[in-house]
Order: C-alpha cells, then structure tokens, then sequence
C-alpha cells in the first residue's frame, strides 16, 4: 500500500471505521512512519477541539421559543388539514392493498346507487287543500321556486320544514342531558352552550358521567369561545382530579391564547397538584418553559411554584 | 414507564398530541443544534426547525416502522437545511398588541436575537469552526455535522442522506481536509 493511501486513512481510522485488515496495515505504518503519526496526532487535536465545540450548551430560550413557535404551527396545522387530506390518505392505503380494487367497484356501484336515488326522489308534495294542514309551529327554510310566474294563476316551490322541539322535565332527564350535551358542541350561540355546561354541570357535579366529561375535555380545549372554554374548565375544576383532566389542563396552558384561561388552567393545575396528581417529567419540563416564557406573570409565578414542589 | 419511540408514534397517529410532543422533544435539541451548526444563525435555525416538525407532522402516518425513528427524522432534518435557502433581510417583530404581556419581550435583549453566536455558550474555536463550515459544500457539511456532532457511523449517514457509504467518506474527508487547512494553527 502506498504512503498516501495510509494518509487518507488517519482520518476513518479514528472514527473506527476501517476493515480489521487496513486497521492492523495502518497500526504497522504509524509505528515506522514519522510523517504519518505527526499527522494523526494533528487530526487527534482536530478532533478533539470539535468535540469540545460539539458538546457546548444550546441556549435553553432557543429552544423553548422555537418550541413554542412549533406549537402554534401545529396548532395552526391540525385545523387546516383534518379532514381531507386524512381522506385521502385512507382512501390511497386502501386502494393498494389487494382487495382495494374490488372495494372500489362496489364502492362506485353503492355511489352510483345512491346518486339514482338522490336524482330521482321528489320532495313530497303539499296540495293547495292540505297548506292549512301545515303545523304553525314548522319552521319554513329554504324555499326554492319551481315555477314563479304567477301568470296562470299557479306557482311551485319547494321548502324544508323544520318542527321545533319543546322539552321540559327533571334536570337529571338523560334525554334532556344528551340534547344539552349535544348544543354543547353544536349548537352556534355561544350563550346556549354556556346554559348548557351550567345546566349540566348543576347535576353532575357529584359524580360526572364519563361522556359528559369528555364533552367538557373537548369544549375545554377547541371551543372558539373563551367564555365557554372557561366555563367548560370550571366544570371539570369541580370533579375530583386524574390523569386524564391533568393532560387537558397542561394542553390548555400550552395552547390556549387567552392568558385569562391560561391563568384558569394554571390554578386548576396547582389544585390537581394537591390533590396527589403526579406530573411526569415531560410535564415538568412543559410547565418550566410556561414559567420561563409564557407572557402573562401571574402564569410564570405560579409555574413557579408548582416547580418548587419538585 | 416510558414509551418508546415507536409506541409513541402508535398513539401520536392516533389523535394523542402529548405523544407527539414528547417524541419531538427527545429529538428536537439535536435537530435544532444540527440546524444551528448548519446555517450559523439562530433565526434560520428555528426556520428550519419549524419545517422539519410540520413535515415531521404531516408524514408521520406514513413512517412505516422500518428505520430507528431518529434515523428518519434526522434524514427530513438533512433535506430541510440542504435545501435551505436562507431568508435575507429577515425583520425581527415585536409585537405591541399585548399589553400586559409585553414585559415578556423586553426580558429579552434584542442583541441576543441578532448575534447567533451569543445563542450557544460562547468559544473562539466555535466562532472559528462557523466561519470554516460556512466554505464547505452543503452534503459536506451535513457529512460533516452528522459524523462529529451527532457522532453518526458512516453507514447510517448514507442512510440518512440517501447516498453509497463510498460518496459520504469522499464528503468527510473533504470536509475534514478543508477544515484543517482553514483552522491550522487554531488547535
């Protein structure tokens, strides 16, 4: 072997990663080629400084404000993105697997099916004699003219009617709890679903039911409005304590933009805290970051204390 | 317990956004070191940053369990900063809508937002080695930050960066060899 060869090989020899036959070769040469372990020695202290340059310290805001930035993003993300594009993805994996090509034929002709069905279904039809029969509690909507021209003395449209519902019973009715529940996450009046966590919650306080709960757990985190995000988290406030609220409340002191909830989440954390709920280490390491950076100091303050416990 | 990596990215692809964070922040220090040493500015580092976890996001339903996970995040990591084009004349705002909250921008120096090498603990040799990596090609310099930094073996560079062992050796010791000739005498 050739003097320069040896050469190109100082440096993969210290990274280790020469065959066992060139290793032994080049041991052999160092021992009688001065130039040869000058140089290696050279590289050895190159080496060494980079590593030393390798280890230091990444400043600690750094990272946590592209940590936070991160999160904003994906925050961002998970509301642009849902749904489509989850489509997609399922509908493509499916579609190469083996049987994908016989589901989509059926697909088509279940798709096809239904499409005869849409195109030829007639809305139903009210004569002239049967419009007193219409109930006056329908709500009319979405009237479309078929025929407008008033000319022979005849017009045609179609309209949804909508029958509103009453109901009124024991607050504990579960129907009436499962209507409640479900304007809770549907309804689009802010003020309607804040009735509705304050109702439910009157009755469930001593012992929540499962579903309610995560119905709260949801509102807590994603409801638009912040009076109703608040609300939602008094009510969890007011059960006992686990794992499960613990996640949701560090989410919304993560996520949340309002530092009012933020400040809310904060308080129930300090609650969850003593009431034996243990924070692990990744929690831990969530709630110093609010403590370093989160922009209000009342949430910095008491991240703090809840850092002194640990 | 601890999960691993793989059950993690189970229960992330699942809807559960703590798996995910924790999966990032194993991870996240050594990919925004990466991206620092690579750019040598703080600012495109948590550019870089940024895209890296979004593809990381929107990819992770199709991470198909047959690498380390850190094997892969660290090949989008190696896509994202060699295909960097740095954003010049980068304004930093502030925000003056927050009232309350403004202390929290004030506790910062601007100085240090500006002056990257405040932004790692301060050395000559550091200083020395940006501007040094600052001339080598970027598959040298990715090479070069994947093997030294990362402590990387040849082979899982190739697989990273999607190249023959062979290729990578010939961009270490380019890298390596500009690098002693620019740094003589400094070690």
């Amino acid at each position: 072997m050739e003097h320069f060869e040896y050469k190109e090989m100082i440096q993969f020899y210290l990274y280790d990663e020469l065959e066992n036959d060139k290793m032994i070769l080049f041991e052999e040469h160092i021992k009688i080629c001065n130039e040869c372990a000058i140089e290696l020695e050279s590289y050895k202290n190159l080496f060494a400084k980079v590593s030393g340059d390798s280890q230091s310290a990444l400043d600690t805001k750094l990272l946590a404000e592209a940590r936070l930035e991160l999160r904003g993003l994906l925050k961002a993300q998970k509301i642009k993105i849902p749904f489509t594009i989850k489509f997609k993805e399922i509908i493509n994996s499916f579609l190469y697997k083996p049987y994908g090509l016989a589901f989509s034929g059926t697909a088509i002709l279940l798709i096809g099916v239904f499409m005869g069905y849409l195109l030829s279904k007639t809305p139903s039809t009210i004569n002239e004699q049967n419009v007193s029969n219409i109930n006056d509690q329908l709500k009319i909507q979405n009237i479309n003219f078929i025929d407008s021209d008033p000319s022979d003395g005849s017009v045609e449209f179609t309209f949804d009617a909508i029958n509103p519902g009453h109901i009124k019973g024991k607050i504990d009715n579960p129907e009436l709890q499962s209507i409640l529940t479900y304007a809770l996450l549907n309804e689009q009046n802010p003020g309607t679903r804040l009735n509705s966590i304050n109702v439910i919650n009157a009755v469930n306080s001593s012992g929540m039911d499962e579903e309610i709960k995560q119905t709260f757990i949801s509102v807590a985190k994603y409801d638009q409005n912040p009076g109703v995000r608040r609300e939602a988290l008094n009510a969890l406030n007011e059960i006992p304590a686990d794992e499960e609220i613990k996640n949701t409340l560090i989410y919304v002191l993560l996520n949340d933009t309002s530092s009012g909830i933020r400040i809310e989440a904060i308080n129930n954390l300090v609650r969850v805290s003593k009431q034996g709920i243990r924070f692990t280490k990744n929690d831990l390491s969530m709630i110093r970051e609010k403590m370093n950076l989160d922009k209000n100091n009342y949430v910095r303050f008491q991240a703090k204390n809840i850092l002194k416990e640990y | 317990m601890t999960l691993s990596d793989n059950e993690l990215i189970i229960n992330a692809n699942n809807g559960d956004v703590l798996a995910f964070e924790e999966l990032i922040y194993r991870y996240d220090k050594m990919v925004l070191r990466l991206a620092f040493k690579y750019t040598g500015n703080a600012d495109d580092a948590k550019d870089i940053y940024q895209e890296v976890f979004i593809r990381v996001f929107k990819n992770l339903s199709r991470f198909q369990f047959k690498s380390e996970f850190s094997t892969w995040l660290f090949r989008v990591a190696s896509n994202v900063c060699i295909s960097f084009k740095r954003k010049y004349n980068k304004v930093n705002h502030i925000s003056l809508n927050d009232d309350d909250e403004s202390s929290f921008v004030t506790e910062i120096p601007e100085d240090s937002k500006l002056l990257p090498d405040n932004l790692v603990v301060n050395n000559e040799f550091g200083d020395k080695i940006s501007k040094a990596l600052g001339t080598l090609s970027p598959n040298q310099k990715m090479s070069f930050l994947l093997k030294h930094y990362e402590g990387y073996k040849i082979r899982e560079i190739a697989d990273i960066m999607d190249c023959k062992e062979g290729t990578i050796k010939k961009y270490l010791f380019e890298a390596v060899r500009k690098l002693k000739t620019q740094l003589e005498g400094s070690y």
